[in-house]
């Protein structure tokens, strides 16, 4: 009797020393993108969440106690960087989490538009580390996978072969689409464009793409009516087909640009969940090729 | 001679080490300046007793906030403010943060005490241009900063994100009158009053938030008299942002005030519960537009039969972001004491210049 209980016991104290057989990594992300790419890698062990919506602006996003306390609980803190989620600073110092890690995934980046001369609030919002729009070049993807899967390897070593094999098959299926991307959305190359902010120049590249004009007249700065006129004379005079608005600025100004001009309005996700065909990174593309291709080739 | 040379070399470097050039040394600190330009057309009775003129251009305020990391643990806040044109200067906040390696952060310095939900803000921060009467009332009037220590936690649970805090600090918090009252003023004497604060957050929704919290404080305020007071408050708050055009915020709160006051000069000491209130609501549309509302109501913490009331609304327009910001608002207000009735039309301008900006609450 007694040698059964001390077996139970022993048995009890096992199973509890042994813990939780497999505990998910817990990552939070300052955007859907990067959180996608990293469930992408991560698969089964991790637990990815964002902070900015897909369909929210991400240069401001409200400091929140419910992204603080969703943080204070993560091993991994995925930033955008080049001051883009400057605000994810305030939510990680309100995290008191002193375990966790943090990674800026543009620090592979080539960086596109780093500003040449001094800057100042004149100028407009410029970042003085180059557009920060970058994961809108498909090929920046298998960059900031680089990043994730070093984090990750670095927070769980044990895993890190499955961590590896995750990378590996991202930039795989990355590589199969990126082919794929250039034949659906080669009719694209070379045609203009007008973007409401300037958050398409990594994506322009890609697809070769000329922007020739934002609504605003300078980043982050509203429409103003002279600024407006120039651009319908542009538009006109370029023979403009398409106004690019990203999902969470207001289409007031550009349905006004476009009845002067006969150019059509596109509302343009820049992140995963912008639109609900873009349900992950590859997706994404896919929706951003679906709706930027018929009118600007004039295909139905 | 190789080997010679470099054993000078290490005797030379023993004896004069290179100085010692640290990263934090080589990094600035976010630095902000806010400016607070007010244009006022007052019409009330004090006003007119006293024979003033009833416009007033103002420089109310010039504030220059700075903040940094200390080290990968630690930051620094200091917010300096300069009243009117040519002073004095005061430290409105200058503490130093743990932030993380801590099962709680801990605060250290002069701060404004999280008792409610606007005590935290800086004046810019006020739509309705001042603090609310309970808080002048039970605190001064520029509401309760205390030098002290602060201990808080931010705890999910459930779907909650609650945050405890509690603060220890010296008793000399309150405003004009009592300052005045206590013989302790300039001695160097004080004793240490507490507070604590739980408050309850909670997103409903994608684009909504409530967040409901309650304070509490305890603190002697005439030291040579032992007299002390308690206040109690509960807060609300609600947001709606649905994007960058729209937004919708309301905030309320409530105090009620038990004070120990000396009723004539044999030291008959009786306390005397004063009650406050105060609510606003504010509406953003097109992006650049704000509108909004306010009541304020209290009672003298010394003579509850002592009340103001005011209340009165408000339109912002911030053209760029908060860079620049101009707030027509109109602010009516009923004493039954000396001021009487009256109300004032203020031109608000204020602008940011740096990272830290006079967003309204």
């Amino acid at each position: 009797m007694k040698s059964n209980l001390l077996k139970l016991v022993i048995a009890a104290a096992l199973t509890l020393g042994a813990g939780p057989v497999h505990a998910k990594i817990r990552i939070v992300a300052s955007t859907t993108d990067l959180a996608s790419i990293a469930q992408m890698i991560g698969g089964d062990n991790v637990q990815v969440e964002s902070i900015c919506r897909g369909s929210a602006d991400p240069h401001f996003v409200q400091l929140l106690p419910s992204y603080m306390v969703k943080v204070g609980r993560a091993d991994i803190y995925l930033k955008v960087g080049m001051d883009l989620d400057y605000w994810a600073n305030q939510i990680i110092d309100g995290s008191q989490n002193g375990k966790l890690v943090i990674a800026d995934c543009s620090q592979y980046i080539n960086a596109l538009e780093i500003p040449k001369t001094k800057v100042n609030a004149s100028m407009g919002d410029i970042h003085l580390r180059g557009n920060p729009h970058y994961w809108l070049d498909p090929s920046n993807g298998a960059l900031i996978g680089q990043v994730i899967v070093e984090t990750l390897d670095r927070v769980d070593p044990k895993n890190s072969e499955m961590y590896d094999a995750g990378f590996e098959s991202f930039q795989t299926q990355l590589e199969a689409k990126i082919v794929e991307w250039h034949e659906t959305g080669g009719p694209m190359e070379g045609k203009d464009i007008v973007t409401f902010h300037n958050s398409w120049p990594y994506f322009a590249q890609f697809f070769g793409i000329n922007v020739v004009g934002f609504v605003e007249p300078k980043p982050g700065i509203a429409p103003t009516p002279s600024h407006t006129a120039q651009l319908v004379s542009l538009i006109k005079d370029r023979g403009v087909k398409v106004i690019g608005k990203e999902v969470y600025f207001s289409d007031r100004t550009p349905k006004s640009i476009a009845r002067q001009t006969g150019a059509t309005v596109v509302d343009l996700p820049t992140s995963v969940d912008g639109v609900k065909s873009a349900t992950d990174y590859f997706t994404l593309f896919d929706s951003l090729i679906a709706l930027l291709t018929p009118p600007l080739t004039d295909s139905p | 001679m190789r080997a010679r040379l470099l054993i000078v070399s290490c005797l030379l470097l023993l004896l004069y080490p290179p100085p010692a050039v640290q990263a934090q040394a080589m990094v600035n600190p976010d630095i902000s300046l806010i400016g607070d330009m007010r244009y006022i057309y007052r019409n009330d009775v004090a006003a007119a007793l006293a024979d003033q003129n009833n416009l007033a251009f103002e420089f109310d305020e010039l504030e220059l906030n700075i903040v940094g990391y200390l080290n990968p643990y630690a930051r620094a806040d200091a917010t300096l403010s300069i009243e009117g044109t040519s002073g004095p200067v005061n430290i409105e906040e200058g503490f130093a943060t743990l932030l993380r390696g801590l099962p709680v952060q801990l605060k250290f310095g002069k701060y404004f005490l999280d008792f409610g939900r606007v005590n935290q803000m800086h004046i810019h921060q006020m739509p309705w241009l001042e603090y609310p009467l309970e808080n002048q009332s039970f605190f001064g009037p520029e509401g309760a900063q205390v030098v002290g220590v602060q201990a808080s936690r931010l705890q999910g649970i459930g779907d909650n994100a609650v945050r405890f805090s509690v603060n220890a600090f010296g008793s000399d918090i309150f405003g004009d009158e009592e300052e005045e009252n206590s013989d302790a003023e300039g001695s160097g004497e004080t004793k240490i009053g507490g507070s604590a604060r739980v408050s309850v957050f909670r997103e409903v929704g994608e684009t909504s938030a409530i967040e409901i919290g309650g304070s509490y404080l305890n603190a002697a305020y005439d030291f040579a008299q032992d007299l002390t007071t308690q206040v109690g408050g509960v807060d609300f708050t609600y947001k709606w942002t649905p994007g960058i055009y729209h937004s919708v915020k309301v905030i309320a709160e409530a105090m009620v005030d038990d004070r120990e006051v000396e009723t004539d000069t044999l030291g008959t000491v009786e306390n005397v519960t004063a009650y406050g209130a105060f609510a606003a609501a504010q509406v953003k549309f097109r992006q650049v537009w704000n509108v909004g509302a306010f009541f304020d109501w209290s009672e003298d913490a010394y003579v509850s039969a002592d009340e103001v009331t005011s209340f009165g609304g408000y339109v912002m327009l911030m053209p760029v972001e908060e860079t620049i910001i101009f707030n027509l608002v109109y602010r009516y207000f009923d004493s039954n004491v000396v001021e009487g009735q009256g109300d004032t039309v203020t031109l608000q301008v204020l602008f940011g210049l740096g990272p830290h900006k006079p967003h309204p609450f």
